[in-house]
């Protein structure tokens, strides 16, 4: 992995980090859903500071460049936040059903 | 055997032209024979004039506050029908399908402790299959009834029908339990999974009088792979 593509990465990373740490304090993202986003930010700062760990997955996985594998590692662990999410949104969906069910029976007029 | 309490559950999405008539049925059948069937009808967020044709007729009703879509709409029928203790509980759709004259042939096998649930099938008897549905979905339905025969081991003809009755057991079950989207093919595996009596007993329904029915054309295709995919999803989910 070239010096300019860890350095770029290093920047995202911290970026990312110092958003999510504000949002965090301006209350718009709860600590719970945060863990979603640090989690594959740590792996990739990982990463970006233990090169060799790169090199080696690229290797052992026959690719050519180690670009390529950072690209597949990302896209899974965005694959993976989306997950969570649509879990997320279920639940949601699951609790708003019952809320409406409660609710409108206990308008019933008898 | 005290007389069992029984509850028909009508959910009516923008169901104004009907709604009436089909409850005027109900009305006069349980005169005509005596009966007593209890209706509940649960407008799902109706955008159209059914909420105050429901009120102004003194219907039984609830109104949900927000569209959740047949599913949600049918589960607080059953969440009703729990809160006040019925024996069964039968599904009968407020668009003018489904037959009052059928109800005590489907509520038959549960009053002889022969069945938890029973559909009012369309195709189980030919006499009275007389609905014409299109080709497509009568494939649909076929290959439906494939899946839950492979996966469950039990052939169900009508698997789409939403005209069934269920026993306090599968009342207690489902108002726990309820699946949001194609709830008939679903819970129709779920509970034969689960290893409750599922049977099916022969009705003729009526073509639609007026309004549309919940399932498009268009959207057959994926209605399909959305149920074919719970019914395999299913298999996991045995206790």
């Amino acid at each position: 992995m070239n010096s300019i593509l860890r350095i770029i990465l290093l920047c995202f990373c911290l970026i990312w980090i110092i958003v999510l740490f504000r949002l965090i304090r301006k209350n718009k993202l709860p600590v719970k859903y945060s863990i979603i986003w640090f989690i594959p930010l740590i792996i990739i700062l990982l990463l970006v500071l233990f090169p060799s760990l790169i090199t080696f997955m690229t290797k052992s996985l026959g690719m050519v460049s180690s670009a390529n594998m950072i690209i597949g590692i990302i896209l899974t662990l965005l694959m993976i936040i989306t997950l969570c999410l649509t879990l997320i949104i279920a639940n949601l969906k699951r609790r708003i059903t019952i809320l409406v069910q409660e609710v409108s029976m206990l308008k019933e007029k008898k | 055997m005290k007389k069992a309490k029984i509850l028909l559950i009508i959910p009516a999405y923008n169901e104004e032209e009907n709604i009436l008539r089909t409850y005027g049925k109900i009305i006069d059948y349980n005169k005509k024979n005596k009966t007593n069937y209890d209706v509940i009808v649960i407008n799902d967020g109706s955008t159209d004039n059914t909420k105050q044709l429901l009120e102004n007729n003194n219907i039984p009703h609830i109104s949900l506050i927000e569209n959740l879509g047949i599913g949600g709409a049918v589960q607080t029928g059953y969440k009703y029908a729990k809160k006040y203790g019925y024996d069964i509980a039968v599904q009968f759709d407020g668009d003018g399908q489904h037959d009052i004259n059928y109800v005590k042939s489907i509520i038959k096998p549960i009053v002889d402790n022969k069945a938890n649930m029973v559909i009012g099938s369309r195709y189980i008897d030919k006499n009275t299959s007389e609905f014409k549905s299109t080709f497509s979905r009568r494939i649909g339905i076929k290959l439906i009834s494939f899946f839950i025969k492979l996966f469950t081991g039990k052939k169900i003809y009508d698997t789409t029908s939403g005209f069934r009755a269920c026993d306090n057991n599968l009342i207690d079950y489902y108002s726990n339990e309820y699946p949001l989207e194609y709830p008939e093919p679903i819970t129709t595996t779920r509970v034969i999974k689960k290893g409750f009596k599922v049977s099916e007993v022969g009705v003729s329904m009526n073509e639609r009088t007026a309004g549309k029915s919940s399932i498009g054309s268009w959207k057959n295709a994926y209605y399909m792979f959305n149920v074919i995919l719970s019914i395999i999803t299913t298999g996991g989910k045995n206790e």
